[in-house]
């Protein structure tokens, strides 16, 4: 007792000048490198320290960055030109043959970059002029647009095997403390109006109730991806803190797997969807901070088409259930009408999710076997198809060809995210089409038809699209929280005193 | 002993279904209807403390058990026969001593599955190097005295000297680790919950319900403080049950 | 001794295999881990290929040991970069965090165990006793935030987590420390009980010795031996790097870079902080040893 009340009046704890702003992550971002970064952390730094070609926006579309804007030479060829004046963390100025190096390296198969995959359309990169660069793919792609956001790194060292930190972003890195945190000051080479938080920390607080003391206390300032409702609650309560809250994109479903006999029948999926109650789950579960989903594409996105899914209705789902010949056997009584295993990752609010989920089941007869597996090993399993129902998030959806990765017959795991087996023919060619047509009036036609198919077929339950939710102290201006999480807006924000 | 009885007992006694979830009672206080208040499914708390009583004890019974056989046995044998035998025991204690547990619990639960059992294994398996190591150090220091001496030239057989002899005069040290494994098993149940691995939902363990409880330690602490009574009390008795066990053991050297 | 060191690569050896064995074992992919989803088989081929981890695992255990041989702790799958240097960051911090919690628990657990072993039944026996339950009662995950509740939220003293400074140190080591209070108390307070009712220490108070030099002098010895061999042992726990608590308090040590390498089945990085924590336990053992040598001559005989 002694020794930590000496220790006390010893130390002052340090806090952050005055400028600067401390955000927290969840987990070290496993490199820093556009080439490899692959994982939720390591973009948050990359929206801070890296530029491509194009941003996404709110609705999905993409946004000029390092491109002035992009033309079309021919559905084959997309054409960028450069802005002049970005400059690497470096000095360097940004050129086209930067831009060339980048993408070449990521296509080299030697790289070993995961975000080969999104390019494989692209033949090959042209660049006649300091500031123009033309991409030359197979055939006419227009989910290409979605991996231009790749950041754009220097040419002398996109060949390179160590890791990457120079980007041409509004900052730069100073300073890393593996394990610890990431030091980034403003971008000298920045064009515009200089970032004002200077410095800008990023910490990494994997324990989501320490990141909530954290923010009491003033050791972090910014945190995304709240704890509990209710200690958002008491976070909200504090005059210092402020919480952010707005609509999001990050479709939250149950994976089901079309190869489990009963789930192959689309009246068993249907009558499960009537099962369950979105709403109380969404209450219970986010306290409240989603919309119950219809679908991949959330209501902002551009190629959004209302559709409409089966309501709660318990009793319904049971006698679709009895028509199916899925009798219960015992009526209310503990016997099941078939027993389904659950898999899920050991999250509390997945474990919660997980059992307000199984009771509702139960509530029409369906027994539910929760198995929690630690995350790479569910990852594995759910890729291997050795599961029954999992739920999945995905997070950040832009391009609506997405929905052909996960729903068509032939993309299955390696190859794609059909981890269910889906398999029709119908929705194999409407994804088809909408991935090579080039124009943008019957691609949207394309994918309300996809919508509407995906909402009566259910091969997955949609649950929510969660809101994305920030807190941060009240004193920092000029933040505008993004659907995706995207922390590009700290460029332009400030603290005030 | 009002801990042991209400084990035993809790699950006739409670009326409420600790597994039935009413998603509208969520993290009530407690109240008339509900004594300990709901947790974060509106489950009553008092029936799942009750059930979970009777699992969490049973898992860390049959923990210990297992753990101090193995690690006593192999650890008195080390201990008393010395030489390459006691270098291979101890050989082995180190190998599974630097085995990173968490490793150990993951490839465990996803090779046979979460649950009870493989929970049991998998702390027993890392437990029984404890004992074994204080069973080798005491027994060694004994052997080396001189009623052991006496012992075997009169012509007792190995077995009987650890057995009869050296055994009860370790058994003061081993109670107190005992105890503590007692404990330490209940606990680490909650930091495998924790750490996702703890017995499939929606059964309760007085781990998996700290575990909850943490997460929600400032909004509603009722959450936690019903499992943590629960333990600090049976630990309490526990270490009562082992001082009572340790000094009508420790007696009988006093008398020499 | 000298036999002792000659088998200790061996137990380091054991614990490579065993750990290579298990990873191996476990579903679970470094290079799905890599690439994720959406890259092509023929490309998750390649980058097997060139990882060598096309090969039979036991064919890449004895591959990564010759390496180990050369000191080569060879490349992270996952952060892409030198297994060594990845580790040399982190150790660092483990070893603070273990020591001070070693330290914390010893300062606390010893005076107050072998005071009430020299009284029992006294206040000092009762204080003992309850301090000693605290630890053990509240597991990490529980006492880690509740510390920092109180210490950190509501009072300020200290900083809530991170490592930056000595002030970091204090609730993460606390925390760490509490959970070995119990069983040290305990152990040494028992220990102390024994060896005061052995017949040589009436003896000596019988000649008149006073009581406190019957404590220090002849009952403090005896009493340590089983006291040393579990701090021994906690501290090999506490150098295989405290998981939880490094987690809750943000602590950059090598418990939670073991976590992730576990998570993303990389199978250098694994192996590579297995073989530090391995390594270092090893020699905590040979110190503890050492100590209970040079603390009970007895033991010497058998040498």
């Amino acid at each position: 007792m002694i020794m930590l009340v000496a220790i006390a009046s010893a130390c002052t704890p340090r806090v952050p000048p005055a400028t600067g702003v401390v955000v927290a992550l969840e987990s070290e971002p496993q490199s820093l490198d556009p080439r490899f970064a692959m994982d939720a952390a390591a973009s948050r730094v990359a929206d801070l320290i890296h530029l491509g070609l194009t941003r996404p926006r709110e609705d999905g579309r993409r946004t000029p960055a390092l491109a002035n804007g992009w033309t079309y030479d021919d559905p084959q060829r997309v054409r960028f030109c450069l802005r002049r004046g970005f400059r690497f963390s470096d000095g360097t100025p940004v050129t086209a043959a930067d831009v060339r190096a980048t993408y070449e390296a990521v296509l080299d198969p030697a790289t070993g970059s995961p975000r080969r995959g999104a390019l494989a359309e692209v033949e090959r990169i042209e660049s006649p002029d300091a500031f123009t660069v033309i991409f030359h793919l197979r055939r006419p792609f227009p989910p290409f647009l979605d991996a231009t956001g790749l950041g754009i790194v220097p040419a002398r060292l996109a060949m390179g095997r160590g890791e990457i930190r120079v980007g041409a972003g509004p900052f730069r890195v100073e300073r890393v403390d593996p394990g610890q945190r990431i030091v980034l000051r403003p971008n000298p080479g920045w064009p515009g109006p200089p970032p004002r938080l200077d410095p800008l920390v990023l910490r990494i607080v994997p324990d989501p109730l320490v990141r909530a003391l954290e923010l009491k206390r003033g050791g972090i300032s910014l945190a995304q991806d709240p704890p509990e409702p209710e200690l958002l609650e008491w976070l909200a309560r504090d005059a210092r803190l402020q919480v952010r809250r707005r609509p999001g994109s990050s479709f939250a479903y149950l994976a089901l797997n079309l190869r489990n006999p009963r789930l192959a029948r689309p009246a068993v999926r249907r009558a499960l969807a009537m099962a369950l109650d979105r709403e109380a789950l969404l209450a219970t579960v986010l306290g409240g901070a989603g919309r119950p989903a219809t679908g991949l594409l959330a209501p902002e996105h551009w190629a959004y088409a209302s559709a409409r899914l089966p309501r709660h209705d318990p009793q319904r789902a049971a006698r679709l259930l009895d028509r199916t010949g899925l009798r219960d056997p015992d009526g209310a009584g503990p016997r099941a009408r078939f027993r389904l295993v659950y898999k899920t990752s050991s999250l509390p609010v997945r474990r919660r999710l997980a059992e307000a989920i199984q009771a509702q089941l139960a509530a029409v007869g369906i027994a539910v076997d929760v198995r929690t597996q630690e995350w790479a090993t569910l990852y594995a399993e759910v890729r291997a198809g050795r599961f029954e129902i999992a739920p999945m998030t995905w997070v950040g959806v832009t391009e609506p060809d997405l929905y052909f990765l996960a729903l068509h017959s032939t993309m299955t795991p390696p190859a794609g995210y059909n981890r269910g087996a889906y398999a029709s023919p119908v929705m194999d060619r409407l994804t088809e089409r909408a991935r090579y047509e080039p124009r943008a009036v019957r691609r949207r036609q394309l994918y309300a038809r996809i919508q509407r198919r995906a909402a009566r077929d259910l091969p997955v339950l949609p649950l929510w699209w969660e809101d994305r939710i920030v807190v941060h102290t009240a004193r920092l201006r000029g933040f505008e929280p993004t659907a995706s999480g995207d922390l590009h807006a700290l460029a332009r924000a400030w603290l005030a005193p | 002993m009002l801990v042991l009885v209400c084990t035993l007992l809790g699950p006739h006694l409670v009326s409420a279904d600790p597994l039935r979830v009413d998603l509208a009672l969520r993290l009530r206080p407690p109240d008339a209807a509900h004594w300990l208040g709901c947790d974060g499914l509106g489950r009553d708390i008092l029936a799942r403390l009750a059930v979970a009583a009777r699992r969490s004890l049973g898992i860390a019974a049959a923990v210990v058990t297992l753990s101090t056989i193995t690690g006593v046995l192999l650890g008195a044998v080390a201990g008393y026969f010395g030489g390459w035998v006691d270098e291979g025991i101890a050989r082995i204690i180190d190998t599974l001593l630097a085995f990173p547990g968490l490793l150990l619990a993951i490839a465990l639960a996803a090779v046979l599955g979460p649950g009870t059992v493989n929970t049991i294994i998998a702390l027993s398996a890392l437990g029984w190097t404890g004992y074994a190591r204080l069973a080798r150090s005491e027994v060694a220091s004994l052997t080396r005295r001189d009623f052991t001496e006496a012992a075997r030239a009169l012509g007792a057989s190995p077995a009987r000297i650890i057995v009869r002899h050296l055994l009860p005069l370790t058994a003061p040290a081993l109670v107190v680790q005992a105890t503590f494994g007692f404990s330490g098993a209940i606990v680490a149940d909650a930091t495998l919950a924790f750490l996702g691995l703890g017995a499939s939902p929606p059964t309760p363990t007085w781990g998996g319900m700290l575990d909850e409880g943490r997460q929600l330690m400032v909004p509603a602490p009722h959450v936690l403080i019903a499992p943590g009574a629960a333990l600090t009390a049976t630990i309490v008795a526990l270490q009562l049950l082992g001082d009572g066990l340790r000094d009508r053991l420790a007696l009988p050297t006093t008398a020499r | 001794m000298r036999r002792r060191l000659a088998l200790l690569p061996l137990t380091v050896l054991g614990v490579l295999v065993l750990v290579s064995v298990f990873l191996h074992l476990v579903p679970g992919d470094a290079v799905d881990v890599m690439l994720g989803d959406s890259a092509a088989p023929a490309d998750r081929e390649v980058l097997r290929r060139a990882l060598g981890l096309d090969r039979p695992w036991p064919v890449q255990l004895l591959r990564s040991l010759a390496a180990l041989s050369q000191g080569d702790l060879g490349w992270s799958l996952s952060y892409r970069t030198s297994v060594a240097r990845l580790v040399a960051a982190r150790w660092p911090a483990t070893l603070e965090l273990a020591l001070a919690a070693l330290a914390f628990a010893l300062v606390v657990a010893l005076p107050l165990g072998i005071a009430a072993g020299a009284r029992p039944g006294t206040a000092i026996d009762h204080l003992a006793r309850w301090t000693s339950l605290t630890g053990v009662c509240l597991p990490t995950i529980v006492l880690g935030p509740l510390l920092i509740l109180v210490f950190a939220v509501h009072l300020g003293w200290f900083p809530v987590s991170g490592r930056d400074g000595p002030a970091h140190l204090v609730l993460p080591a606390a925390t760490l420390g509490l959970g070995m209070v119990g069983i040290l108390v305990r152990l040494a307070r028992t220990a102390m009980l024994v060896a005061l009712a052995e017949a040589w220490a009436h003896a000596a108070r019988a000649r008149g010795a006073s009581p406190l030099r019957v404590v220090l002098g002849h009952a403090l010895p005896a009493a340590l031996p089983p006291v040393v061999t579990v701090a021994g042992l906690q501290a090999g726990a506490l150098l295989a790097g405290a998981i939880v608590t490094e987690t809750i308090f943000a602590w950059p040590g090598i418990g939670r870079l073991t976590v992730q390498a576990i998570g993303a089945r990389d199978y250098p990085l694994v192996q590579g902080c297995v073989l530090v924590i391995a390594l270092t336990y090893v020699l905590v053992n040979c110190c503890t040893d050492v100590l209970m040598l040079w603390l009970d001559p007895r033991l010497r005989d058998g040498e």
